[in-house]
């Protein structure tokens, strides 16, 4: 009786509320040159993860451009397995067109809260995002887009090891600005590239190290680069990222990307490091 | 460049006659999903009433993609994937806006104005279709051999064109005469512009760095 009702009441809902979860699955390797964001050569720990997540969508039935939806990620770092973690997120989002046709401009309002569990519990942490984006597709091949996005990290367990000082350096903050524009040249293959800027806090992680030391507002150990390493956070550092890659679509369903991002940051007290990240990844969405 | 051979593999004085158009590209590979109308001398009869056609939405695709009406038919869009649709046009034969939508929509679209209207959807934008609508009831698609059947033609002078929605040259190229008294052969080579359609690969969610 109970399924009977059920089934007359979803045959008695308006078309409009019937459509259904949005799945994507995707897999890939990260490799990044500086995975302990440190500046000096001894201190820099080249490292590669190994990601798998998915992710699920669908429109409210009330509001068609209103969004939720959850995600979950695994990474698994070759080198710092400490760092390897499992997250979730809860995300929404606003999103549509200003118009009618593939030339009018869009926009995407996300947020998104969720949990990101690491084998070290210093990085274990409550993350929360939220962007706002415009964007245009100028004709079939050429698609650019700007907008903002805020992130926040809260380390969820407090490890001081130095009075005085915070023993979260993995809550973090910050701004940034970002535009990006993608090309595509075939059917199949199309160029992406991207800039940014990133203005708040950054950790890194080192050994010993007084000018570090000096300059950060939160420290403690960060077991998952090695016993001797010191996890800082830095604050007011800004970052600048430029990113170029390549997707080529497998089919109706499928892609792999490949990019190619340097990321430089500069901490101020001449704390500079740079980032080179290398991803692939295959996403799929039945 | 468009060329035209015409054949007749019978010549009586049948009422009725079937017509078979192959359509080629200058290789000699067929070209599908291209459009022929035959449109008789003296007019397109009366006597022929639309139907309702429909256009569906099946993987995230316009199913068929180029499709044939005649000028007055309604035509449905069911959507038979589950995310929403919203299919418009604003082609100047025919304007509407189906705001999102799974199912089918209550109400078919009427389409009134002969000429070309091409389909979007505002969600999916890599989702193009094109609906021919034809003032004669006499027109078939080629399939993907390149060969579209118009069938019972009555016998008599007929105006013949083929429309591809990558047609390099004007429709009026195509246009040629043909008095039709038997089951009778055409062949277009048609010039087909590349096609530049928008991806529709997913994109990575990506993970959070810090």
């Amino acid at each position: 009786m109970v399924r009977l009702r059920v089934a007359l009441f979803a045959a008695a809902l308006p078309l409009s509320v019937q459509a259904q979860w949005s799945p994507q699955l995707e897999g890939g390797v990260v490799h990044d040159s500086n995975f302990s964001r440190a500046q000096h050569a001894e201190d820099r720990i080249a490292d590669t993860a190994v990601m798998l997540g998915a992710a699920t969508e669908r429109a409210l039935p009330t509001a068609a451009d209103l969004i939720v939806g959850a995600a979950a990620r695994l990474a698994r770092y070759v080198h710092s397995d400490g760092a390897s973690y499992a997250a979730a997120d809860l995300t929404g989002a606003w999103r549509g067109k200003l118009g009618l046709g593939l030339t009018a401009p869009w926009y995407a309002v996300r947020g998104s809260a969720g949990v990101e569990n690491a084998r070290e519990e210093v990085r274990d942490a409550l993350r929360y995002a939220f962007s706002a984006a415009a964007g245009r597709r100028s004709d079939p091949r050429l698609e650019g887009s700007a907008g903002f996005a805020y992130d926040r990290r809260v380390q969820r367990a407090d490890l001081p090891m130095v009075p005085g000082f915070g023993g979260k350096p993995f809550s973090l903050q910050g701004r940034t600005l970002f535009a990006r524009a993608s090309y595509a040249i075939g059917d199949d293959v199309a160029l992406l590239g991207s800039a940014s800027v990133r203005k708040g806090d950054v950790e890194s992680s080192t050994r010993r190290n007084f000018t570090i030391f000096s300059a950060s507002n939160a420290i403690s150990t960060d077991p998952a680069l090695g016993p001797d390493f010191i996890a800082y956070r830095l604050s007011g550092a800004r970052s600048a990222t430029l990113s170029a890659g390549v997707s080529w679509q497998l089919g109706r369903h499928a892609a792999l990307e490949a990019t190619a991002a340097r990321a430089d940051t500069a901490a101020g007290e001449g704390l500079d490091y740079v980032n080179r990240i290398y991803a692939v990844t295959l996403v799929y969405r039945p | 460049m468009m060329r035209v051979l015409l054949s007749f593999a019978f010549a009586h004085a049948a009422a009725a006659a079937d017509l078979e158009a192959i359509v080629k590209n200058p290789a000699g590979a067929p070209v599908a999903e291209a459009v022929v109308v035959a449109v008789p001398d003296a007019g397109a009869p009366k006597t022929a009433k639309p139907k309702l056609e429909q256009v569906e939405q099946i993987d995230e695709e316009f199913v068929p993609r180029v499709k044939a009406v005649l000028v007055g038919s309604p035509v449905s869009f069911p959507n038979r994937d589950s995310v929403r649709h919203h299919v418009y046009s604003f082609s100047p034969a025919k304007h509407f806006d189906l705001p999102l939508y799974v199912g089918t929509p209550a109400k078919p679209v009427i389409f009134d104005t002969p000429g070309i209207v091409t389909i979007g959807c505002n969600i999916h934008d890599w989702m193009v279709g094109y609906i021919y609508v034809s003032e004669s009831p006499y027109y078939a698609t080629t399939d993907a051999n390149g060969v579209a059947r118009l069938a019972a033609l009555p016998a008599g002078g007929y105006t013949l064109r083929v429309w591809h929605p990558q047609l390099a040259a004007p429709e009026e190229t195509t246009h040629r005469h043909a008095e039709v008294s038997g089951p009778a052969r055409m062949e277009w080579v048609l010039s087909l512009k590349p096609e530049v359609r928008i991806r529709r690969a997913p994109a990575p969610r990506g993970g959070g760095r810090y």
